[in-house]
């Protein structure tokens, strides 16, 4: 679901308001079931989604229908015939995933560098091909995918309801960009669903709805235009580090914005959703970052990938590593790009584990507080590779990191011509936005020092006030994409 | 590191006024930056007052040119009056306010024996709904038109009259502190009859504009009801093509010929057959492909002018 636009809102509006009405004037009189909750809620998913986008929701009715039913068959089978049903399941959702994600890239940018692809291959080719992945397909297959293993490997294999099934998958919070919630944290609290409508978890509500919009709305949308403005200089050593550290910006602004709008639209309803990213730019390895950044993704990696690529095979574990790091960037889109980008934080962990020590014991003799050498290291990688994600076209990328290692490219006449690039108005937006960021990343630094949960000081109520009232007046008029929506 | 949705700070007893009190206080300074001091929708809603009290000042029997920004900056009131021997008032407003609501708004100007001319610019005629993205704000800040924005346009233009947004916020911090005053597209003085008085000039390449299909369904019936509606109230509908620094490739005078046919069936339509009123002197546009610069306004006046003469009485 788009949450930045107000065609989520006003269909939740005009989906709730005669929802609740009725149910509120019902259980007055006695006469409401807690099941038509479970119900109420299903209609209110599938609406959205509906709304959101019909094609992605025509495969996504398939794919729901058709996963109850084999999990079904699975949890009344036991051994080897239970795991060949979970392994068909899984083959099948993740080809549907294949299918409409990496068709393109693998005859166009694979066979084709054979060079056996003929221009018009999408002419004859039998199924329909889609210039863009249906939105959500790749968050709730995984989350599909998990509930199947899970499911497998349940100590109590008691059937489930299609209903809660429905709910379980279809949670219109987090349906289309995560955050990817696993059977055990998420359908305990969906199963027998009853809205939880309390001040308190209003409160609590509005508080991360508040974060969400604040980053995205004021923080992500406001860097959006200088970043696409920029994007096309690649000879400007400065300017290519100053866009990618831009997008680093807002990324994460972007995608942690939606996931915390998820959490808050979630809590008023009464569910908790995993936090998905814990402040991730206050890392100070790239292993503690992957701890922190898109924390439901990382953690589907390691336990439904990794884990059990690697088995009892511990010495291969880096290889492992490596190896599930590059896939994960593969998810995140079907170009050469994503792929260099996971292999590069892949070699980044293998280096880290490698040389981490004896670099870490070398520093701590010279430097009075290492943490913070740690911390710009890490950032700086992250920046880097921020700059492999953000570029999808490979002939520009190559001639910006051609740039970044030619010490002329760094003259002061770049770096003076760098400020030309924009009128003095955007230049004091730009200012504002990066003065709101630093106090924003600021204020993480500053709860993770002191120990506190991550965003502990940007949910305090009147914090929390302000940022809303600072989203109203300050957000940009224009919207941008959510990013992650790509993929 | 912790993965709670709980912050520490818990209130017990959460005041959720507090909420609406923020979004209030906020929604409150945006609403008034936005209508009474820099804001766009301010700039309408000045923009259509002045013309309303020029309209109002002016005695019947009268010509009212409108339509959007394209009919604003392509008249001469004075040279089109002295032809035709009546007074003239230019009420065109903005394209992205949309026929549905620039229509009604207009009505409410037009006395028996007016003559109202549509200039109407492609923008507004190849549009499907009659609304555009400043249906909303207009209706809001000046009050008209607010019963033909669907109800869901209108919540939304509704929060999104309060929110200025940080780069309109530094625009007229930025003017304030350079000019001393709040500026806007459509700051510029009027004259008496409401015509324009500053010539804006483009900043971008020029390239010549194409008209990829004809005038939609909407429009024309949209049209069709504002003939009756005028001829309702004792006045009579003219219709212009608009001038356009266009391509003359064979798409874009097919659907220019189109659109004219579909418009000359409702009323009297002015345009020169041979070009469909496309430009090739790019010299007698200001900063867009409808707007034109005074000296181009005069020369438009003059065709005008005459084509008007040839059709009234």
């Amino acid at each position: 679901m788009n949450f930045s636009e107000f065609s989520f809102w006003w269909v939740l509006l005009l989906v709730s308001v005669p929802f609740f009405a009725v149910r509120y004037g019902c259980k007055s009189l006695g006469y409401w079931p807690d099941k038509l909750d479970s119900v109420g809620l299903a209609v209110l998913s599938l609406v959205l989604f509906v709304n959101a986008d019909k094609t992605s929701f025509a495969v996504f009715a398939f794919e729901i229908v058709f996963n109850y039913l084999m999990v079904k068959w699975m949890l009344g089978r036991e051994g080897k015939q239970a795991q060949w049903i979970a392994t068909a399941l899984i083959v099948f959702d993740v080809a549907v995933l294949a299918y409409f994600k990496y068709l393109t890239f693998f005859v166009e940018d694979v066979i084709g560098l054979a060079g056996g692809v003929s221009p018009d291959w999408q002419a004859g080719f039998p199924l329909p091909i889609f210039q863009s992945i249906p939105p959500g397909v790749s968050f709730y297959t995984f989350q599909m995918v998990a509930f199947v293993v899970d499911s497998l490997k349940a100590r109590r294999k008691r059937p489930i309801k299609f209903l809660d099934y429905v709910n379980f998958v279809a949670f219109f919070p987090q349906i289309v960009a995560g955050p990817i919630e696993r059977r055990g944290s998420l359908l305990p609290q969906i199963q027998g669903f009853k809205f939880k409508f309390t001040a308190a978890n209003f409160d609590l509500g509005l508080r991360w709805l508040s974060l969400g919009l604040f980053m995205k709305l004021v923080l992500g949308d406001n860097l959006f235009p200088f970043i696409q403005d920029l994007s096309p200089v690649a000879d400007n050593a400065w300017l290519v580090w100053f866009n990618a550290f831009l997008f680093t910006l807002r990324i994460y602004f972007d995608f942690a914005g939606y996931s915390f709008m998820a959490v808050g639209i979630a809590r008023v309803l009464g569910i908790r959703l995993t936090v998905n990213f814990l402040a991730p730019y206050t890392s100070q390895s790239i292993n503690e970052f992957w701890r922190r950044w898109h924390v439901s993704l990382s953690t589907w990696f390691r336990d439904y990938v990794f884990l059990p690529l690697m088995g009892k095979r511990k010495s291969w574990a880096p290889f492992y590593l490596f190896l599930t790091f590059t896939l994960s960037g593969f998810w995140h889109g079907a170009a050469w790009n994503f792929l260099i980008w996971g292999a590069y934080h892949g070699a980044l962990l293998l280096l880290l584990r490698y040389a981490g020590r004896p670099f870490s014991r070398a520093m701590g003799k010279y430097v009075k507080r290492p943490q913070i050498v740690s911390w710009a290291m890490t950032f700086g990688a992250v920046v880097l590779g921020c700059l492999f994600f953000m570029e999808t076209n490979i002939g520009l990328l190559m001639t910006k990191l051609t740039t970044l290692v030619t010490p002329g490219a760094y003259s002061l006449g770049n770096l003076v011509g760098a400020f030309g690039q924009f009128s003095a108005n955007e230049l004091v937006a730009l200012g504002w936005v990066m003065v709101l960021a630093g106090a924003f990343l600021l204020l993480e630094h500053v709860a993770v020092w002191q120990e506190r949960p991550e965003y502990d000081l940007l949910l305090h109520p009147w914090v929390s006030r302000s940022l809303l009232g600072l989203t109203i007046v300050l957000s940009a008029n224009i919207p941008s994409e959510f990013i992650y929506f790509e993929f | 590191m912790q993965a709670s949705t709980d912050p520490k700070q818990k209130d017990p007893q959460p005041k959720l006024w507090t909420w609406l009190l923020a979004i209030g206080i906020a929604w409150t300074v945006g609403y008034i930056y936005n209508v009474h001091l820099g804001g766009e929708a301010r700039w309408l809603k000045d923009l259509y007052q002045k013309k309303a009290i020029a309209a109002r000042a002016i005695e019947p029997p009268k010509l009212i040119v409108t339509g959007g920004s394209g009919a604003h900056y392509t008249i001469n009131s004075e040279i089109i009056a002295e032809a035709i021997d009546r007074p003239v008032v230019n009420l065109g407003i903005d394209g992205p306010v949309g026929l549905d609501v620039i229509l009604p708004t207009m009505l409410q100007h037009v006395d028996p024996g007016d003559i109202v001319l549509l200039v109407p610019e492609y923008l507004i005629l190849l549009d499907e709904d009659g609304l555009g993205e400043r249906s909303g704000a207009f209706a809001i800040a000046t009050g008209q038109g607010l019963n033909q924005v669907p109800p869901k346009q209108l919540v939304r233009d509704w929060i999104g009259i309060g929110v200025p947004s940080l780069r309109a916020l530094v625009k007229s911090t930025s003017d304030l502190m350079t000019l001393g005053k709040f500026s806007g597209y459509y700051d510029d003085p009027l004259t008496a009859a409401g015509d324009p008085t500053v010539d804006k000039q483009r900043q971008g390449d020029w390239w010549q504009l194409a008209i990829k299909r004809p005038a939609t369904a909407h429009a024309i019936q949209r049209i069709e009801q504002f003939r009756t509606e005028v001829e309702t109230q004792g006045g009579e509908l003219v219709l212009s093509l608009p001038w356009v620094y266009g391509k003359t490739n064979e798409e874009t005078q097919t659907n220019i010929r189109k659109t004219a046919e579909a418009l000359g069936a409702i009323a009297p339509l002015l345009y020169e057959p041979e070009t469909l009123n496309i430009q090739s002197d790019v010299t007698m546009f200001a900063d867009t492909h409808y707007h034109l610069t005074s000296a181009g306004r005069e020369v438009r006046s003059q065709q005008l002018a005459q084509q008007l003469q040839e059709i009234l009485p």
